[in-house]
């Protein structure tokens, strides 16, 4: 659907409007975090701790902000799921190699889980370390409590290996943390979750790496979820009540039909609307309760089977997993 | 066919290029063949060259864009850009390229070949680059992050900034080389020689000014930074850019540890937007999409559809 002439510059600064009032929605996620500051140093392994590796001394430590000078332009998207402290420790074996182990707290464990979704991918393999973990070719994260543990290694051989995963158990071993992932990972139907990768996202840097849909911000969520499988990725956006995902939705549905980048935009129901990106990706959006879906997909698919999936969606467990909101 | 170019068109082709390419006649006697010499034109607007020996890609990039004579004067003094905000693999500039560019500006008869960094000693020791900057005879000049050591810099046609802060020693050097890593970046997605000028600003002007005050809520906060990363690159224009695309990560950029994909390339042009277009690619990105590299062609920059470039593909 395309709207022209005096009516869609009327649209237009609705949807500016309601993107502007709607600013103050988003809340940073940086809350401080309610319990006591951990002590992250006694976190890391000594030598004593571990069979070649020894620490290179001194550690590194950055607090807040003061995180800008230690990963520079790769901080923003740590603030946004909510960031309090790093210590980063290098370790050295006899040749001279290194690991290096960040142990970053972050202001909960959903802060925790989120950031290792968001910096792990579906070709990692699983670990019994931490409360999830995931080797990749030469670093390891785990998550654990509130903290998110890197482990950056020197390249993929063996002995990189093994060293990653013990320094990494050591650590796991000193931390008497635990802490339960975001509820909103529990509304995705079973056959999504083992998809090939999930993510949870705070805000629109996280989902910009996963798909730009605009250059601004327009869906203006508290929380949300993303999964890729086969030739699908869906989004789950959560808002603060029904209305306001509501509100939300039909902002959402303005900025498709206004943007150049969006053709054969059609809403056949209230709560639904579909259209095409530049790339032939079709894109298909609905509202329920306080949520707003999106699945993505590049192959055209019948209605049918966008509608089942949607009802797959509702049929979770929404009442349990909204008890469970923090 | 190559058609040779005067002393006078050269002038103007530097003129446009900015402050850091405008040469003075005494460096312009410097060049090859002298003030009156014809060159040919480059056989490539975007050099592409593959192959393991990194020295040699990076030696042939050049050539096709031109060769260093064409950039770097007898007795210039050369500033290059190389990347080393991380040491993870995949995060920063090989150092064989950093070598192959500084023996390049060397055997064009550079005075002095520097690189400056408000990044600490080490970031360079990390990398590998203090060491390869120490074995060429080039020099390292780190720069305390005050802003006493840093000039404002007026934005005439600032979208977003209105004023830069660019680093008072840059002002001494007579040639500027830019020599990014593209890889993924978490904040734009994309990162290649637009975004790498950040190196040449303050810090306190990129924390500051370059993402708005309510970063974190703001729906235009992305936007607002990719303008200003247009903006800087208003002021401050790289004679060359040459792109290390060899090994990069694909994820968790710009530090990494992410995943690391090999498209074995070096890259190499004048043209800041059309480089970077064809780096958005090997990252599986299309320009366009990028928002910086958008904007940066909408500011009249550069080119961004390359098919209206001269893209040379060569292996070594």
């Amino acid at each position: 659907m395309r709207v022209s002439g005096r009516a869609g510059i009327l649209l237009a600064a609705g949807a500016a409007v309601l993107l502007l009032g709607s600013a103050q929605e988003r809340k940073p996620s940086d809350v401080p975090p309610i319990r006591e500051p951990l002590d992250l140093p006694s976190f890391l392994p000594s030598a004593a701790d571990l069979k070649a590796w020894k620490p290179k001394p001194p550690p590194q430590r950055f607090k807040g902000d003061d995180l800008f000078l230690y990963i520079d332009g790769g901080a923003e998207i740590f603030c946004e799921y909510g960031f309090a402290e790093v210590v980063a420790q290098d370790y050295e074996d006899p040749r001279g190699r290194t690991i290096t182990l960040e142990i970053y707290e972050m202001t909960g464990p959903e802060s925790a889980y989120g950031m290792f979704s968001f910096k792990t991918t579906a070709k990692g393999r699983p670990y019994a370390i931490g409360q999830e973990a995931r080797l990749e070719d030469y670093y390891l994260n785990f998550w654990k409590g509130p903290c998110l543990v890197t482990l950056t290694g020197f390249d993929a051989s063996r002995e990189c290996v093994d060293g990653l995963l013990e320094i990494a158990r050591a650590v796991n071993g000193k931390m008497p943390l635990k802490g339960s992932r975001p509820s909103l990972v529990d509304l995705l139907p079973k056959e999504w979750a083992a998809a090939s990768r999930i993510v949870y996202i705070r805000g629109p840097l996280a989902l910009s790496n996963i798909h730009a849909f605009f250059p601004q911000d327009v869906f203006l969520f508290k929380e949300g979820l993303a999964a890729e499988q086969d030739n699908f990725k869906i989004f789950l956006l959560r808002y603060g009540a029904p209305a306001e995902a509501r509100r939300r939705f039909q902002a959402v549905f303005e900025a498709f039909a206004q943007s150049p980048a969006y053709k054969d935009v059609k809403r056949p129901m209230e709560n639904y609307f579909e259209a095409t990106d530049g790339r032939g990706l079709r894109l298909y959006v609905q509202t329920f309760d306080d949520h707003i879906s999106l699945i993505l997909t590049p192959t055209v698919t019948d209605r049918e089977s966008i509608a089942a999936m949607f009802a797959r969606l509702r049929e979770r467990d929404w009442e349990a997993a909204s008890s469970r909101r923090p | 066919m190559a058609h040779p170019i005067g002393r006078r068109e050269f002038i103007s082709r530097s003129a446009k290029l900015g402050v850091s390419a405008v040469l003075s006649e005494r460096l312009l006697a410097g060049l090859a063949g002298g003030p009156g010499a014809a060159w040919a034109a480059p056989a490539a607007d975007v050099a592409v060259v593959s192959g393991g020996d990194l020295a040699a890609a990076t030696a042939k990039a050049v050539e096709l864009v031109g060769g260093i004579g064409l950039f770097v004067p007898k007795k210039a003094k050369v500033v290059l850009m190389p990347n080393v905000q991380s040491k993870n693999p995949g995060t920063f500039t090989k150092p064989e390229i950093l070598r192959a560019v500084i023996r390049m500006c060397k055997s064009a008869g550079a005075a002095e070949v520097a690189c400056l960094s408000y990044l600490g000693q080490p970031n360079w020791d990390g990398t590998g680059l203090a060491q390869v900057i120490k074995e060429e005879g080039a020099v390292l000049k780190l720069i305390p992050r005050d802003d006493a050591n840093f000039k404002p810099t007026p934005i005439p046609n600032g979208a977003a900034l209105k004023e830069a802060m660019v680093m008072n020693e840059f002002r001494a050097y007579d040639v500027f080389i830019n020599m990014p890593i593209t890889k993924d970046h978490a904040g734009t997605r994309f990162t290649g020689t637009l975004k790498n000028l950040m190196g040449l600003n303050a810090p306190s002007n990129n924390r500051g000014q370059f993402h708005k005050p309510n970063w974190q809520t703001d729906p235009a906060a992305i936007e607002h930074l990719e303008t200003c990363i247009v903006d800087l690159n208003t002021v401050i224009t790289p004679a060359l850019n040459i792109v290390d695309a060899t090994e990069i990560i694909r994820t968790n950029g710009p530090m990494g540890p992410g995943e690391l994909i090999k498209p074995g390339k070096v890259i190499a042009g004048v043209d800041r937007v059309a480089v970077d277009a064809y780096c958005a690619t090997v990252l599986g990105l299309k320009g366009e999409e990028i928002i910086q590299i958008r904007k940066a062609w909408e500011r009249k920059l550069g080119e961004i559809d390359l098919k209206k470039v001269k893209v040379v593909e060569t292996k070594v």
